[in-house]
């Protein structure tokens, strides 16, 4: 499929004086149960086009292009933050007039979940949740190509260079930093700035500094959706991802809730791999029968 | 006053988990909500409280971490969960329709409030904002050595305030332009609140709103341009008040109705020049 007839199989909804692009399997006249799918970063609504067709047979499914993503807008006053994402996520399915729903939530996606989770239990919003599944479904090979720009972010100053992309106005941050001896390198200074200036780069780079900082920031918030949550919660964990295996030691030790399961991904299936293994996986525990059925299917097909 | 007299004022109310005190004058229609500033709480007010309340039904909540509100004291409370915590109040007290006075950190919790509101999450509605020194100082920076400045400032002046008594003295003085105006007992007062419910070590977290207002301040001023409801500015402008170019810049971002500069004046308007600010809150 190319991305072109991607396009045609979605809409695009306004919200927020912007346009965001929506693929919506059904409408409300369904009798379908619906699934949300809140995609992490970096992946966009096309990561799920193999998937999406399949899952559509059982439920009305619904997925979006965050803003400055994929088909969606860039709005002027965006700042890239989980928060914001979150609060795109209930307009849109406001407008959508969703009423009961099961989220599935990826990668950066599940903490805009647990963002939406804890609305939920502060009441700022009537949806049912009727389930919640997070995984971590892409691979982390994407981001290999970005070791520039992530050894840039990991470094402790990273406000200042988000500073400085936002106003993109001078070089001399590197002159003046305190890693100075890093950069003595004249030329790889100019390089990096030149890439920093490609505006695909610098969105990257924005884009994982706003993640960073809210991580930390509402961590501790994040967590208490999950504790004090009544909704089922499943999550799903592979050996070969480190960086969630911290995460998912921490929900272990700080949760002792009947309503969350941790489920492992033992074959360490990922989506744009093996979507079809991924989609069972997933299936198994949204559904025994729909399972099942499918299963059979596939296997006859 | 000591502490005891001025807990009997308050009522407290259990919301989103913790406990929130605060001054409910209970009587009329027109009603201002009060924000104030980082570290400080709601004894800001117990000069101007007792003529006010004849014109106004003031609602003076301490913020969660400060006062005799709770004190979460391993973990940072957000400037977003002050601004939902604030939300809720105003619900349990059946509050439809207020005006704001906000201060420092607490213009910072009223721009969120206001960001709630627009999102469709409260259809509370907002009748006037008066915003007080250090308002939207940090948001307004004019570049990120300033804004670098102000938080180190703070950052500090609260290091040095938390480490004892005599310091504390020492530099909440200093934000008056009469070191006079405040008397050892308020001070006293002062210092036990700051301290009620081992509440030194909420400015453990201290940093962490900084990086939130940084993180945040573009939604934020986005929301306060966007809101209907006139703004006032009342500033103490004295080189004691920390900062006196802000007020230059909100007039600049902002359409402001009234800028009341207030002379002889530091940081707290409401503490060292009590009469100009009721005059001013009663349009006078």
């Amino acid at each position: 499929m190319t991305a072109q007839e991607w396009k045609s199989y979605g809409k695009f909804v306004r919200i927020n004086n912007n346009d965001l692009f929506v693929i919506d399997t059904a409408d409300d006249t369904s009798s379908k149960e619906t699934i949300v799918i809140i995609n992490g970063y970096p992946s966009t609504t096309y990561d799920y086009h193999r998937i999406i067709p399949i899952l559509s047979d059982y439920y009305r499914v619904i997925i979006h292009d965050p803003f400055g993503f994929g088909f969606s807008d860039l709005p002027d006053t965006y700042c890239f933050s989980l928060m914001d994402q979150a609060n795109v996520c209930i307009e849109l399915w406001r407008k959508l007039n969703l009423k009961n729903f099961t989220i599935l939530a990826d990668g950066h996606g599940s903490k805009v979940a647990k963002e939406i989770l804890y609305k939920k239990n502060a009441n700022f919003i009537s949806f049912n949740i009727k389930k919640l599944l997070i995984c971590n479904s892409i691979n982390n090979d994407i981001y290999s190509d970005l070791n520039t720009i992530t050894s840039l972010i990991q470094n402790k100053k990273l406000v200042k260079y988000k500073d400085i992309l936002m106003n993109y106005k001078s070089n001399h941050f590197y002159q003046l930093s305190e890693e100075n001896n890093k950069y003595k390198d004249k030329e790889k200074i100019d390089r990096i700035w030149r890439k920093f200036n490609e505006l695909e780069n610098q969105k990257e780079a924005l884009v994982l500094c706003c993640y960073n900082e809210e991580s930390y920031l509402y961590w501790h918030r994040w967590m208490g959706a999950l504790k004090e949550t009544n909704v089922p919660v499943k999550i799903f964990w592979r050996k070969d991802d480190l960086s969630n295996i911290k995460n998912i030691l921490l929900h272990i030790a700080s949760n002792h809730h009947n309503n969350i399961e941790i489920i492992e991904n033992k074959n360490c299936f990922v989506l744009d791999k093996e979507p079809i293994n991924w989609l069972l996986m997933v299936l198994k525990e949204l559904d025994q029968s729909i399972y099942h059925s499918y299963k059979y299917e596939f296997a006859t097909a | 006053m000591n502490i005891i007299n001025w807990k009997t004022k308050h009522q407290t109310i259990k919301l989103l988990g913790q406990r929130v005190s605060l001054i409910d004058t209970v009587v009329g229609e027109k009603i201002i909500l009060v924000i104030h500033g980082y570290g400080m709480c709601s004894y800001d007010y117990h000069k101007v409280i007792d003529d006010l309340k004849f014109t106004y039904r003031m609602v003076i909540p301490d913020l969660v971490g400060f006062g005799l509100s709770s004190k979460p004291t391993n973990y940072y409370f957000s400037i977003i969960e002050q601004a939902e915590v604030l939300v809720n109040l105003l619900d349990e007290l059946k509050i439809k329709e207020v005006s704001i006075i906000a201060q420092g950190f607490g213009a910072s919790v009223l721009c969120e409030l206001l960001s709630i509101i627009s999102s469709g999450f409260s259809d509370i509605k907002i009748n006037k904002i008066w915003l007080l020194n250090m308002s939207l100082s940090v948001e307004l920076s004019p570049d990120k050595e300033t804004q670098d400045g102000i938080v180190k400032y703070i950052n500090d002046t609260f290091l040095k305030i938390s480490s004892s008594f005599e310091m504390f003295k020492k530099y909440i003085r200093k934000s008056f332009h009469d070191e006079k105006s405040i008397s050892d007992e308020e001070l006293s007062v002062y210092w036990k609140l700051l301290n009620y419910d081992e509440g030194l070590k909420t400015l453990n977290f201290i940093h962490y709103w900084a990086v939130e207002i940084q993180q945040s301040s573009t939604k934020w001023l986005d929301s306060i341009k966007k809101t209907t409801a006139p703004i006032e500015i009342i500033w103490g402008i004295e080189a004691s008040s920390g900062d006196d170019e802000t007020p230059k810049r909100i007039n600049d971002y902002l359409d402001i109705e009234k800028t009341h500069l207030i002379e002889n004046c530091g940081y707290f308007p409401m503490l060292e020049k009590p009469s100009i600010f009721i005059d001013i809150l009663k349009g006078v």
